[in-house]
């Protein structure tokens, strides 16, 4: 394991990359694909705009972000996996797994939002919205678990203030986990349903 | 994991959340499928909102179909099939235009108004007055379906007509002009009546009353109109009357039993139908119906005779047809110059007498009687054929060109009155034919037989070739032969009688009347040269005669008389004596006596 200093300046750099992949992709949208113009459409109006055959969810453009959204979320799995199961934990230094799983939390919603053109309807709603709770929670364990290797760096042991964090932390993982599951549970009944009636079709999609 | 953790089951936040939003869709939708639909449908689908209707769009695998979509909507299915309408070049499927789930109020038929070509994609063009309408369809188009829309006039407009007029507005109305003034721009030429002339500015309702557009009559005029005439003329106006306006009616009066020909054609109507037109049939079977017979009925209205349509004035009468055919001169005048009346359009032509005298005035006083064609025509009163068939040898030779005034003088007999012509002076029948009537005797009386015995018509300038001296006591023979007659005929007038044949009467007696009388013992009429004397005719000479006598000249003895004034030439002297000292001078000086024979011979 990296000394805590270590992990934090790792963290700094993963947001980074994170923040410039999420500013890229929505500048490449908003600009380049005129997806400025295609959200402040109204929804009623929207469906006749020259962007919508690409910027719709089930789009040239909306379908791939949707997906790569998708992998991305898949993506974060990986690490509570490495937590629950043995083979896993032995492979590369938790902090890698914990940056990659930053890495594609945070982009994985951004791209996700774009594929939603902003259009949030149905329980696939809920499934977004669980996703940026989840999303915005990630901020928060982040945020606690410096806070945690900050107060183990400075008590050295075991003290009162450090014992509140680790309580704070482990109900936020109750917190952040399942709406996770929830959410893919939703996500998989919607790419469910989007591949049975033919939405689904990176080839041959309209 | 620490105990903590485990007292809160993973699954309860979603299962929460699930619940509530599930909760929140079901009151808000009622439907289920709301949880799966990725937006609400328009209002127009609303009947199949809910999940178990997903699939009555949307087919496995192929999202939404068109023929889905068609098979509701079975009119666009039609239009698409027929090429018509805004569908007509669809190809693929209808959300490709048509989006769905964006809302119950989302635009599902985007079309740009200003773009849309309602002629070409409705088959219905907005032009005229229709045009401002491209961008208010919900004024035409009441119910949802544009394919509703009925292309009829009425379905939009009311029908002021109350449908007397049938459905074809168009007929009348388009769409370039406003309804009401449609009745400004009504082409009437497509009525059964089209108007012409004054019906064309006539106001429509004076036709149209009570705005009765349809089963008007019009066959006849008095459909409209009133018939002033009350049917006397009967009841095909058109004979006389035009749309062209009734004042200006131009009548076709070759329709009528009447024709208006040559002057009654400018002839205006009111002249002949003197009351007003509409109530007069003017009768026209005579003359007199309408024209004053200034013969007084003379000609018992026999116009015609005489009068054509071409004008009274010049009325081509056959004059040909009366005792009197006009000729030449007679040709040229007008009626009144013979046909004098106090009146000059009231003539009475009849009675007039064919005799030149009942115009002309007989300048001869009646001295040559009523037959004044004996000597004029009518070509000229100048008399230049008249032959004086009783005396014809009078008028030969030199009188045959004479002209009648050379003998029929202006002042033969006495003028009566100041005025008289000339002509009234002349006597025709008095003129002597004696010659010397005319002509002077220029013989002052020295004739007594008539000049005739002398003279002839036929000789010019009195020539008298017929006169022979050899008649006269005197015949000219010799020199006097070639004589002009004044040579012996001398005198103012010549003296032609009573003229002496002696030749002293004619001659000078050059011998100062030494010889005597009887000229010719000597002279001959050929030639005064004494030819043929000779002394030795005389006896008492025949001695004298001899010797160198003989062949002396006249004049070695007979000299010269002495002169005298009066005498041009010498006078020789004749009576000589045949003593020889009359011409011989005596040399001995009377010595020896006066016998000079008894010497001498000659």
């Amino acid at each position: 394991m990296s000394p805590p200093a270590a992990a934090s300046r790792e963290l700094s750099t993963v947001l980074v990359l994170a923040g410039a992949i999420c500013a890229a992709a929505i500048a490449v949208v908003l600009v380049t694909f005129n997806g400025w113009e295609y959200y402040r459409t109204p929804l009623g109006r929207r469906g006749y705009a020259a962007e919508h055959q690409m910027l719709r969810p089930s789009g040239t453009i909306g379908l791939p972000l949707g997906i790569a959204g998708m992998t991305a979320m898949a993506l974060t799995l990986p690490y509570a996996a490495r937590k629950r199961w043995r083979p896993l934990a032995r492979v590369g230094p938790t902090s890698r797994w914990l940056e990659f799983h930053i890495l594609v939390g945070i982009v994985g919603p951004v791209l996700i939002t774009l594929h939603t053109s902003f259009k949030f309807n149905g329980i696939i709603s809920v499934g977004y919205w669980l996703m940026m709770t989840v999303w915005a929670s990630g901020f928060v364990g982040r945020y606690l678990y410096v806070r945690i290797a900050k107060a183990e760096r400075q008590a050295g042991g075991q003290n009162q203030h450090l014992e509140r964090l680790r309580r704070i932390f482990e109900l936020w993982h109750v917190f952040h986990r399942p709406l996770v599951y929830a959410m893919f549970a939703i996500v998989g009944l919607h790419v469910a349903i989007a591949i049975y009636l033919g939405y689904a079709q990176l080839i041959g999609a309209q | 994991m620490e105990p903590a953790t485990r007292r809160l089951p993973f699954w309860i936040m979603p299962l929460i959340a699930a619940v509530m939003h599930l909760a929140a869709a079901a009151e808000s939708s009622a439907q289920l499928g709301a949880l799966v639909s990725p937006g609400r449908l328009h209002k127009a689908h609303a009947s199949l909102e809910g999940v178990s209707n997903c699939l009555q769009c949307h087919s496995k695998g192929r999202q939404v179909a068109a023929e889905k979509c068609l098979a509701c909507h079975k009119p666009v299915a039609q239009r698409i099939a027929a090429k018509k309408g805004v569908h007509r070049n669809v190809a693929g499927d209808c959300v490709s235009c048509h989006v769905e789930h964006a809302g119950p109020d989302a635009e599902l038929r985007p079309f740009d108004q200003a773009k849309f070509d309602h002629g070409r994609d409705a088959g219905f063009p907005l032009d005229g007055l229709h045009a401002p309408l491209g961008s208010k369809c919900a004024s035409c188009h009441k119910s949802r379906s544009f394919l509703n829309a009925p292309s009829t006039c009425a379905a939009c407009h009311a029908d002021p007509h109350a449908g007397s007029l049938g459905a074809q507005c168009a007929s009348c109305h388009s769409t370039a002009v406003k309804f009401a003034a449609a009745i400004k721009s009504f082409d009437h030429s497509r009525a059964a009546f089209p108007l012409a002339g004054a019906h064309t500015r006539v106001a429509c309702e004076s036709c149209h009353r009570n705005k009765q557009y349809k089963g008007m009559a019009f066959k006849t005029c008095s459909s409209c109109h009133t018939d002033p005439h009350q049917s006397k003329l009967g009841p095909v106006c058109t004979s006389c009357h035009t749309e062209a306006g009734w004042r200006t009616t131009k009548v076709d009066h070759a329709r009528t039993a009447f024709p208006l020909r040559a002057k009654h054609a400018a002839v205006d109507c009111a002249k002949c139908h003197l009351k007003s037109a509409a109530l007069v049939k003017p009768r026209f079977d005579t003359c007199a119906a309408c024209h004053a017979d200034p013969h007084r009925g003379t000609f018992k209205q026999d116009c015609g005779a005489c009068h054509t349509e071409s004008g009274f004035q010049k009325a081509p009468f056959d004059h040909a047809t009366t005792a009197f055919v006009l000729t030449d001169k007679h040709l040229g005048l007008s009626c009144v110059a013979c046909h004098k009346t106090s009146r000059p359009a009231a003539n009475d032509f009849r009675g007039l007498r064919a005799t030149c005298v009942a115009c002309h005035t007989d300048v001869h006083r009646g001295e040559l009687g009523l037959s004044c064609e004996k000597c004029h025509t009518a070509k000229t009163f100048e008399v230049k054929t008249f032959t004086h068939a009783r005396i014809g040898p009078f008028f030969a030779g030199q009188h045959a060109s004479l002209s009648c005034a050379q003998c029929h003088s202006a002042t033969m007999q006495p003028a009566r009155t100041a005025a008289d012509a000339p002509a009234m002076r002349v006597g025709f029948t008095t003129t002597p034919t004696s010659c010397v009537s005319c002509h002077k005797d220029v013989h002052a009386g020295q004739f007594r037989a008539p000049c005739e015995s002398c003279h002839s018509v036929e000789i010019p300038k009195f020539g008298t070739p017929t006169f022979s001296h050899a008649a006269t006591r005197f015949p000219l023979t010799g020199k006097h032969a070639p004589l002009a007659c004044e040579a012996c005929h001398k005198g103012q007038p010549k003296q032609l009688t009573g003229l002496s044949s002696e030749c002293a009467a004619c001659h000078q007696d050059p011998h100062r009347a030494q010889l005597g009388q009887a000229c010719q013992t000597c002279h001959t009429v050929q030639t005064f040269a004494v030819t043929r004397y000779t002394h030795q005719n005389a006896p008492a000479l025949r001695e004298f005669f001899v010797g160198r006598h003989a062949s002396a000249t006249c004049a070695a003895c007979h000299k010269p008389l002495p002169a005298r004034p009066s005498e041009s030439k010498p006078v020789a002297a004749y009576k000589l004596s045949a003593a020889c000292t009359t011409c011989h001078t005596d040399v001995h000086r009377g010595q020896l006596g006066s016998d000079c024979k008894s010497c001498h011979k000659p």
